[in-house]
């Protein structure tokens, strides 16, 4: 169930009315977790027992994990809660590319056997509750969370419907408080709460849903068509246009994915729930490190405090080991995209891009605090190396097939400073061009003003209802006429 | 709860439905030849020759008008082309708009017609119990969507972003001179026919009907008599298919359908020309039922121009 389908809009107002009618607290919690396994069940049937399993796998190893004085036990305990979980997305994920891997090195050893391929469904959102699963018992282990008191409650937790399919990948200690009842300013009791649908989380969540829909059927969708034209086949395009491809992609596949945060952050907003924010500008990032503090912020914290800081806690003197820990940091966060060697390679290249400007930072301490990175100049200088990166990175995120790939890269770094071919482009593109101007105007004045949405969802009715209009009108007309899918929904 | 903030919020959605489908109906109005004439939406209009329309289903959009009459003046023949082409047209669709056709005075409609367009679709048993514990987005498809997109077929032959963009265009460049409102002349690429069949699932093609008392049978023979009655010569054509669709077909299906089509020519005295398996086997598709727009895919256009200049005498 996408939440750009009318399927999803019937849905979330039978639940969001079953709720404001129905104020008895069992009643609603019980609601929101059947809803949230039916929400899985309607689109992946009976693949919903892998959410039910990893549910349960967790919520008793976690209890053994804290239950537990023998420090041996613990760490049983928590080998089998992360493989256990590792295990069923490693198996639905990454089997068919582990097996055709191994059976392209049996063809370069002459090997006649091939080993059969499963062609496996990938669960939705597998990905995304395996992370949340795994940072629940990881905190219970390092001491940093109590359990969940039930498993009712847990349920609720990991199955939470608006961040189930495509994150943000919720953590434990920032959900689990919120679910309960308050007594006090700060503390929290055993009961989960009555879940009141109140004006300004209404408003708010309304606002935010609406924006996330128009970054998603207005931009991503429009902008799409451009980039589906420039990488259906970009050989013998000019270096302006791979360009131009590399910016509309990066474009879509933010108003893409965070239209879909934006969607899920108000959906659980109206519920009474707040979700952190997963972008935050991400194009005006000055550094690489800079970048994935903007972009897709639950996975690189996930990845950060539960990888890379392990990886570097006994060692963090070391250029060397924090050099290999970033990479194979950010290798995994490819391989956690898909199980496909282009998610890899750009892992990969963020890991040397982000290990590379660590190490400088490191050896050169003096330079980010230089007088020039503190002008204007200096940081349109920063913001726009960082952004060259980036968006060189997205090209292998979007171009699947290697000769494609390469020239791309190719005609990215070494510029043929031909421009005819792109003009044309972007005749018959005139729209898609337009709206990727639009979209960088908007993303400049959201940069300047901070939190618009807070802003927008505070203003008088009449003045909601005319934003309102202004939203639902563009996003209608050039409405595409099907609704393409969510690009993180794959993951 | 505030209502008022509910209500606002419905109201808006409401507002911008109504603002949609007003602009999607102006956009009908001001272009679609079947209500409002197509004379209205050319500028190069020339009344001093007559007018041939190319009418059938969205596969003859690759039919490029701009080439026929660029050859068709090159030899002198005193004729101006139409595609007239429409979405998912059936001979019970054109009917209704016949009198439209009439109007606007062509000396010769080309007819094309599939196989599909006699396809008889096989109504499913349905069980919504089952169908609810197993596949339940089957359920809301089978019960609202289908219902959805019905209607949004009807209203929308394309995307609203299409529509609004042509109307905008309209509005602020005036008309432009294009053919066919409903037809995007933009290139599209080829897709190479190995790709287009690992994309897709294969369509197998259901129980055609085509005997004398099938109501898209009969709509065709009213279609051929009335014009004929207004002395427009018809020549009827059987359109092109990939092999992806034709592998799926069963001969005898094929076989009936040709037959079908030989017992108009004889009943009605008019041409008649076969396309269906000419192409199917060249990689000029854009998907498994469309040629795609493109210079590489002129030989449709070509075979067409053959026609025309064999039955304009030129």
């Amino acid at each position: 169930m996408l939440f750009n389908t009318p399927d999803f809009l019937i849905f979330f107002v039978i639940v969001i009315g079953l709720i404001a009618l129905f104020k008895f607290r069992k009643f609603q919690h019980i609601l929101i977790i059947i809803s949230s396994f039916y929400f899985i069940f309607y689109t992946d049937n009976f693949l919903v027992a892998l959410l039910i399993s990893t549910i349960l796998l967790h919520f008793y190893t976690g209890r053994e994990i804290y239950k537990s004085k023998d420090p041996k036990i613990r760490k049983i305990f928590l080998i089998i809660g992360v493989l256990g979980s590792l295990s069923l997305l490693g198996f639905f994920k990454y089997y068919d590319f582990a097996i055709a891997q191994f059976n392209i090195f049996g063809n370069l050893l002459n090997l006649d056997s091939q080993i059969p391929l499963l062609n496996l469904a990938l669960p939705i959102g597998i990905s995304f509750y395996t992370f949340q699963s795994l940072s629940y018992i990881i905190d219970i282990y390092r001491g940093s969370l109590e359990p969940s008191k039930s498993l009712k409650e847990y349920a609720f937790f990991v199955a939470f419907f608006p961040a189930l399919v495509a994150g943000p990948i919720l953590r434990a200690r920032d959900f689990l408080p919120q679910l309960r009842e308050k007594i006090a300013q700060s503390k929290t009791s055993e009961n989960l709460k009555l879940l009141i649908i109140n004006n300004s989380n209404l408003k708010f969540g309304l606002t935010l849903m609406s924006l996330g829909l128009f970054k998603k059927l207005f931009f991503a969708d429009n902008i799409g068509v451009l980039v589906d034209n420039i990488f259906f086949n970009p050989i013998g395009l000019e270096s302006f246009s791979i360009i131009l491809g590399s910016i509309a992609f990066g474009v879509q596949i933010y108003c893409d994915f965070s239209g879909y945060s934006d969607i899920a952050i108000g959906a659980a907003a109206i519920l009474g729930f707040k979700i952190p924010l997963n972008f935050n500008k991400p194009f005006f990032a000055t550094s690489p490190s800079d970048f994935w503090s903007r972009w897709h912020i639950s996975l690189s914290t996930w990845v950060r405090d539960y990888l890379y800081y392990p990886l570097v806690f006994k060692n963090r003197k070391s250029d060397i080991v924090i050099f290999i820990s970033l990479l194979i940091s950010m290798f995994l966060m490819g391989l956690w995209h898909g199980a496909s060697w282009n998610f890899v390679i750009w892992g990969g290249l963020h890991g040397v891009f982000l290990a590379s400007y660590t190490i400088l930072r490191k050896k050169f301490p003096s330079a980010s605090s230089n007088i020039f990175f503190k002008t204007k100049f200096g940081k349109i200088t920063s913001i726009l190396i960082t952004q060259y990166l980036v968006f060189f990175t997205f090209i292998i995120f979007r171009v699947t097939d290697y000769d494609h790939m390469l020239y791309s890269m190719e005609k990215y770094v070494f510029l043929d400073f031909k421009i005819v071919d792109t003009i044309e482009i972007i005749k018959s593109n005139e729209f898609s061009v337009s709206l990727l101007f639009l979209f960088l105007i908007l993303h400049f004045i959201s940069y300047k003003k901070g939190n618009v949405v807070e802003y927008i969802s505070k203003l008088k009715l009449k003045y909601w209802f005319i934003f309102l209009l202004c939203i639902f009108l563009p996003l209608t007309l050039f409405y595409l006429g099907s609704s393409q899918e969510f690009i993180y929904f794959k993951f | 709860m505030n209502y008022r903030i509910v209500f606002l919020f419905l109201l808006a959605v409401s507002v911008t439905s109504t603002v949609l489908l007003f602009s999607m109906d102006l956009y009908i109005q001001i272009y679609d030849p079947d209500w409002y004439g197509i004379l209205n939406l050319n500028q190069k209009i020339d009344d001093e020759k007559k007018r041939i329309f190319i009418i059938g289903g969205s596969t003859l959009y690759s039919i490029n008008a701009l080439y026929l009459n660029e050859k068709l003046s090159e030899n002198e023949i005193n004729f101006e082309v139409y595609n007239l082409a429409d979405m998912a047209d059936t001979p019970t669709q054109r009917l209704n708009s016949i009198e439209n056709i009439i109007d606007n005075k062509p000396e010769i409609v080309f007819y094309g017609l599939g196989y599909t367009n006699f396809e008889k679709f096989e109504v499913k048993e349905f069980d919504p119990l089952s169908t609810f514990l197993y596949n339940p987005s089957k359920l809301f498809k089978n019960n609202f969507e289908l219902l959805l997109d019905e209607s949004i077929n009807e209203y929308f032959p394309l995307s609203p972003k299409e529509r609004s963009l042509t109307l905008l265009n309209y509005v602020l460049r005036g008309p432009s001179d294009h053919y066919h409102p409903f037809i995007s002349f933009k290139e599209v690429q080829i897709v190479d026919l190995e790709e287009i069949k690992k994309t897709k699932e294969p369509r197998y093609v259901n129980t055609l009907e085509v005997s004398d008392n099938d109501k898209e049978v009969l709509a065709l023979n009213s279609i051929i008599k009335t014009l004929q009655e207004n002395n427009i010569e018809v020549i009827l054509f059987s359109f092109p298919y990939s092999n992806i669709m034709l592998d799926n077909t069963e001969n005898s299906e094929l076989e009936d359908f040709e037959k079908m089509l030989k017992n108009k020519q004889k009943q009605f005295d008019i041409n008649l020309f076969f396309l269906h398996d000419k192409y199917s086997n060249l990689n000029i598709w854009k998907d498994r039922l469309h040629i795609a727009n493109n210079p590489d895919t002129i030989i449709f256009t070509e075979d067409i121009l053959e026609k025309i200049i064999e039955v304009t005498d030129g």
